[in-house]
């Protein structure tokens, strides 16, 4: 059996849902809110990614700025309106969630009468993807060159951001208990404005990039979401580096995994969903903290016999 | 920032929003916007006989209503709205006919969207029967029309669809019509036309539902009886990623052998298509072979300008071909005044979706229908459709329905994706396929 085109296939996948999760996993971390909005976030930051580039005739990385600055309003506009009204008034997290799956239905169709009226239910940014070079049976191309690095780039920047500046520190103190930060001098609306700035932005970008790679309908983030769930779930909703551990594993588990399971055991390709529905309900009973809550130095060291 | 200056602000940029998207629609049909179009009558009968020595008595005023239950979101979230406009169309035209004859009588249309579902379906169709409505265009798809099949027998509704073609829906003394020729036909149509084109051995990719399956079975099992081997892949449509399951399609042409003996048939609609054929371009294996597929993949989402060139260019590189529900020649001045008037209307051809015909001629049997009937009784609209339908001859040919209530005439259109002179894609007929003779006339090569 030839792994390379489902193995490039998992890695690409893993990419983008790690990109989409990274935002949930932020915005969670800080404010304990489940978004199922998030997925309009994805959505937006397509559809603005696909319009400029067929209709305006931008290139794709002005394109994807315009899709960071998109969805990141629309998060603003959520917390603002929404979230942080509720949060003053002392709602409790199954009411900001539920408020999140009713932000989710407007903008959704919103998407829709928009894309209804100018006939673009179904949209492709038109991205000149190209084979650059082949491994094994599997082609590397020009989408990859993007998708990959920008993965990269913003992990490395939001690890960056999270660990050696000031507003990050902040935000890690605020996650940890926002009542403290707050009476510590932090400004912890400022910064939740800019972590959903952050947050929704980088979604935003993860959306362009899938408007490229795929296809993209009003329901885009919604059919992704939950991927982007069980990839921030496995990586606690709190770390990063777990969530892209998640993002990975996901893509893998749903390409390489099911090729696996349908060559030698005759599964249905069908069953892909139930990959991350399985790893949800697995990490809830047996390892709510996720990956992140998995400390590989410190078994290596016990097992060594140098712990304590 | 307060919370009332981002509430104001969001409804102006909502309602900006609102106006650029309506500035930026070419045309915009006024009916297809909105659900209900009611017709004033203000006409009067004249009595014939005694012309010009009788005044005119003022007439008793008669409206009845076509239920559409025709999904405009969903799968059909593309197309589902040129077949609404189809069926509109056709209603104005019964409509100004029976103005010009001086008709009190008038027909009124109400639009139910049964968003592509069956469940969505049957709530479209409880929408209409408590509006009494008793003549339905629709629904598109065979899970579709599948569903509401107990619900139109027990409350007398009569439907006729546009589209549905899948063998799961054909039932003897039912109440939905079918308008096009059902897969009865089109499963022989297609492994005939696959064979005749040297293709031994088959890969089926087709969408998990009742129309996807359905065909799926009919072209293995005919495919089959003619010697050929089959490897069908049913996928999960739902997905919002297919690459895992073109890549099966890939090992099974690998095993069968990528040569000029091996062809994929892919069964599609809009989304999960352009993800398939997305991936099978990048996919050197896929690239080898030839690719066939059914009428839903006669769909201007495929080529430019709704989709990106290189799909149409893979397409043209694996000779690709499609069957369709033949269309009258764009010759036939029943078919130009269509096209003339559709496009005028709604501001593009009706070509973009074969289907767009057949909703137009639906929707014409159904209101011939309600009147000669003369009274607005299900039953009644049952026992004369396929009668008017035997009688009937529109743009997509002649009616005739069979046992079934299905078209009976199985003619196809095969079409190809080409480039026009003028820069522009669209698929052309290159071909027909006549389902009584079972013979293959090619008119050019894929």
């Amino acid at each position: 059996m030839d792994i390379s085109v489902p193995l490039m296939n998992s890695l690409t996948l893993g990419s983008l849902y790690t990109l989409m999760a990274l935002g949930l996993t932020m915005s969670f971390s800080v404010t304990k809110i489940a978004n199922f909005a998030h997925a309009e976030l994805v959505t937006l930051g397509g559809y603005v990614t696909a319009l400029l580039v067929n209709w305006m005739g931008f290139g794709l990385a002005e394109s994807l700025v315009a899709a960071f600055f998109a969805s990141a309003l629309l998060a603003l506009a959520m917390d603002e309106l929404v979230f942080k009204p509720l949060t003053r008034r002392g709602s409790r997290t199954l009411y900001l969630l539920v408020a999140s799956i009713g932000i989710g239905l407007i903008v959704r169709y919103i998407l829709y009468i928009y894309a209804d009226l100018n006939g673009i239910i179904t949209i492709q940014t038109k991205a000149d993807i190209q084979i650059v070079s082949q491994v094994g049976r599997a082609a590397i191309t020009t989408m990859h060159l993007w998708i990959f690095p920008v993965t990269i780039i913003s992990v490395i920047l939001l690890h960056v951001m999270f660990h050696y500046t000031k507003v990050g520190k902040a935000l890690r103190a605020m996650a940890d208990n926002e009542d403290l930060a707050r009476v510590s001098g932090i400004r912890i609306y400022r910064l939740r404005r800019i972590m959903w700035v952050i947050a929704g932005g980088i979604t935003g970008v993860a959306g362009g990039l899938w408007s490229a790679y795929s296809v993209l309908t009003p329901e885009a983030g919604w059919q992704a979401l939950l991927r982007i769930f069980a990839a921030s779930i496995l990586g606690g909703l709190v770390s990063f580096w777990g969530t892209i551990a998640g993002g990975i594993i996901i893509g893998l588990a749903e390409n390489l995994g099911i090729s696996i399971a349908n060559e030698f055991f005759y599964v249905n390709t069908a069953y892909r969903p139930l990959v991350s529905f399985i790893i949800i309900v697995v990490v809830f009973l047996f390892k709510p903290t996720g990956l992140a809550g998995i400390d590989v130095i410190g078994w290596i060291k016990r097992k060594m016999g140098k712990g304590e | 920032m307060d919370t009332k200056v981002w509430g104001v602000l969001l409804i102006v940029v909502f309602l900006l929003g609102i106006g650029i998207g309506y500035m930026a629609k070419p045309s915009a049909p006024a009916a297809a916007t909105g659900g209900v179009k009611t017709v004033t009558v203000t006409t009067t009968i004249t009595k014939t006989g005694a012309a010009g020595t009788a005044p005119p008595k003022p007439a008793e005023q008669k409206e009845y209503v076509i239920g559409l239950a025709i999904a405009v979101t969903g799968g059909y979230a593309v197309d589902g709205p040129r077949r609404r406009n189809g069926a509109i169309l056709a209603i104005e035209q019964i409509n100004k006919m029976l103005e010009e004859a001086g008709s009190p009588v008038r027909l009124k249309y109400i639009h139910e969207d049964t968003k592509t579902s069956a469940e969505g379906a049957i709530a479209a169709l409880e929408k209409l029967n408590s509006a009494g409505v008793k003549m339905v265009v629709g629904p598109l798809a065979t899970s579709e029309c599948k569903a509401v099949l107990d619900f139109l027998k027990t409350n007398k509704i009569t439907a006729i669809s546009p589209s549905s073609t899948g063998t799961a829906a054909m039932v003897k003394g039912d109440f939905c019509f079918r308008a096009p020729s059902p897969d009865k036909y089109q499963g022989p149509a297609l492994a005939n036309i696959i064979w005749q084109q040297g293709i031994k051995k088959l890969v089926i990719l087709a969408r998990n539902d009742d129309y996807g399956k359905g065909l799926a079975d009919l072209v293995e099992e005919n495919f089959k009886k003619l010697g050929g081997q089959v490897e069908k892949i049913i996928y999960d449509h739902t997905q919002p990623d297919l690459s895992a399951d073109v890549e099966r399609a890939s090992n099974a042409v690998n095993k069968f052998g990528a040569d000029a003996e091996t062809g994929v048939l892919i069964i599609a609609f809009d989304d999960d298509g352009i993800k398939i054929l997305e991936a099978a371009r990048l996919d050197p294996t896929l690239s080898k072979v030839r690719w066939f597929g059914p009428d839903s993949m006669k769909r201007a989402t495929f080529l430019p300008p709704k989709s990106k060139e290189d799909i149409a260019l893979f397409l043209q590189k694996v000779h690709f071909m499609a069957t369709t529900p033949a269309v009258g020649s764009k010759d036939n001045p029943l078919v130009k005044e269509f096209i003339e008037e559709y496009t005028k209307k709604f501001g593009e051809s009706p070509e973009a979706s074969t289907y767009t015909f057949y909703a137009y001629d639906a929707a014409w049997i159904a209101g011939l229908t309600v009147l000669v009937a003369h009274k607005y009784d299900g039953v009644a609209f049952q026992k004369i459709l396929p009668v008017i339908a035997k009688h009937f001859y529109g743009v997509t040919g002649w009616k005739l329905l069979d046992e079934y209530g299905d078209a009976a005439v199985p003619i196809y259109d095969i079409v190809a994706p080409r480039k026009l002179p003028d820069g522009t894609w669209n698929f052309v007929p290159i071909g027909k396929y006549d389902g009584t003779t079972k013979a293959v006339t090619l008119f050019e090569q894929p």
